[in-house]
């Protein structure tokens, strides 16, 4: 999954050389023209995820496992009133 | 939501439970520019995700949560249905990479001009703060950022240029697309306006005045020589004067008055390098009103 994330960035990278810093922040979307934490999660039972968080110093990815499904696993969840 | 397929996404959402949107509902239905999901507490319900990948970009998620109210924000969220390594291979991160480049440039290429525009205003904005400012500077920044100037400039000649045409040396010469010619001259932006006692115009005033009248006289003597060696649209009637100085923050209202009484006699325009962000302002805001606000990203 690491490796699948960073050839995905590289190759945003590379596809963007010709794009000036300036422009690159006003025309693409905030994580990808700025590092972030990236956190991926792999579900046993289905699915996977890739989490772009906060603003880093450079790029950060942690790799997690779970048994949940990804969308329980991820999203919030709570009760029809709102406590969990 | 049932998603199947590849390269789905979701942006700019805010997704929020029930009791927290009937809670804070005029403070959200205000302040919002997203497009609010009012729904039950369970948000993975949201999203069925069967086949394929979905990404929810720009996102929040509002709840409350053992009686605290929870707010955030995920830059980006993608969602796979698969879990199998083969779905995740060097070779598909690279094909996703161009697929999504490809959909940014292409969205990019229909608001880049209104965002590069917000964006250049905004940095004009920071160069006028800026402490020591010079003439230079401005100088390069305009000179890289025409359209402030002229929205409509098709073409460009600075002082070099104009030499090679034996055309007088004014600091630019925009065409517009209307073939009207802009002599414009920048004067320093600390340059004095007005005359503190008289409040006539100040010695730098009057001396960029002469520049700019002596510029376009020189040009309408020469149309015919300059019609031939220059351009053909050229001609008497479509060459106008664009003097830039000083700046009207530092005035009070009675010295703004006279500066714009002063400078409504003349046949030439003189504008400062605030009049000048102020004019941009209002063009970026009539678009906004027109066809919708603009989000530095």
């Amino acid at each position: 999954m690491e490796k699948f994330v960073n050839e995905y960035l590289s190759t945003i990278d590379r596809q963007s050389t010709a794009v000036p810093r300036s422009y690159k922040i006003l025309l693409f979307p905030s994580y990808l023209s700025t590092p972030h934490k990236i956190r991926c999660t792999i579900s046993s039972s289905f699915g996977a995820a890739i989490r772009f968080d906060e603003f880093s110093a450079k790029w950060d990815i942690e790799v997690s496992f779970t048994s949940n499904k990804i969308t329980e696993e991820v999203l919030p969840r709570l009760s029809n009133t709102g406590v969990p | 939501m049932q998603v199947q397929g590849a390269d789905t996404h979701i942006v700019n959402i805010n997704f929020i439970t029930r009791d927290f949107y009937d809670r804070y509902e005029k403070i959200i239905t205000a302040l919002s520019r997203a497009t609010n999901f009012r729904l039950d507490a369970d948000f993975s319900r949201f999203i069925d995700l069967t086949a394929g990948d979905v990404r929810l970009v720009d996102v929040s998620f509002a709840y409350i949560s053992e009686g605290k109210d929870t707010v955030y924000r995920i830059p980006c969220l993608w969602l796979f249905a698969s879990n199998s390594s083969l779905e995740f291979t060097r070779e598909k991160a690279r094909a996703l990479a161009l697929q999504h480049y490809r959909s940014i440039m292409e969205n990019a290429v229909q608001t880049a001009p209104i965002q590069m525009l917000s964006g250049t205003l905004e940095a004009y904005e920071k160069l006028l703060e800026a402490a020591n400012l010079a003439e230079q500077h401005l100088q390069t920044f305009l000179d890289n950022n025409p359209i402030l100037i002229e929205p409509s400039f098709k073409g460009k000649w600075t002082k070099g240029d104009l030499r090679r045409f034996r055309l007088p040396e004014a600091d630019f010469l925009l065409k517009t697309s209307d073939n009207r010619f802009v002599v414009v001259e920048l004067e320093n932006p600390t340059d004095r306006l007005l005359n503190a006692s008289t409040l006539g115009p100040s010695a730098e005033l009057r001396m960029a005045e002469t520049q700019i009248t002596n510029y376009l006289s020189d040009i309408q003597n020469g149309i015919l020589t300059y019609r031939n060696s220059f351009d053909r649209d050229l001609s008497v009637e479509n060459v106008s004067g664009q003097v830039i100085i000083g700046r009207s923050s530092r005035l009070s209202a009675d010295q703004k008055k006279a500066f714009d009484k002063h400078v409504s006699t003349l046949n030439y325009s003189v504008i400062t390098y605030d009049e000048l962000l102020q004019r941009n302002r209002a063009f970026l805001d009539n678009l906004g009103i027109r066809y919708g606000g603009f989000r530095a990203k």
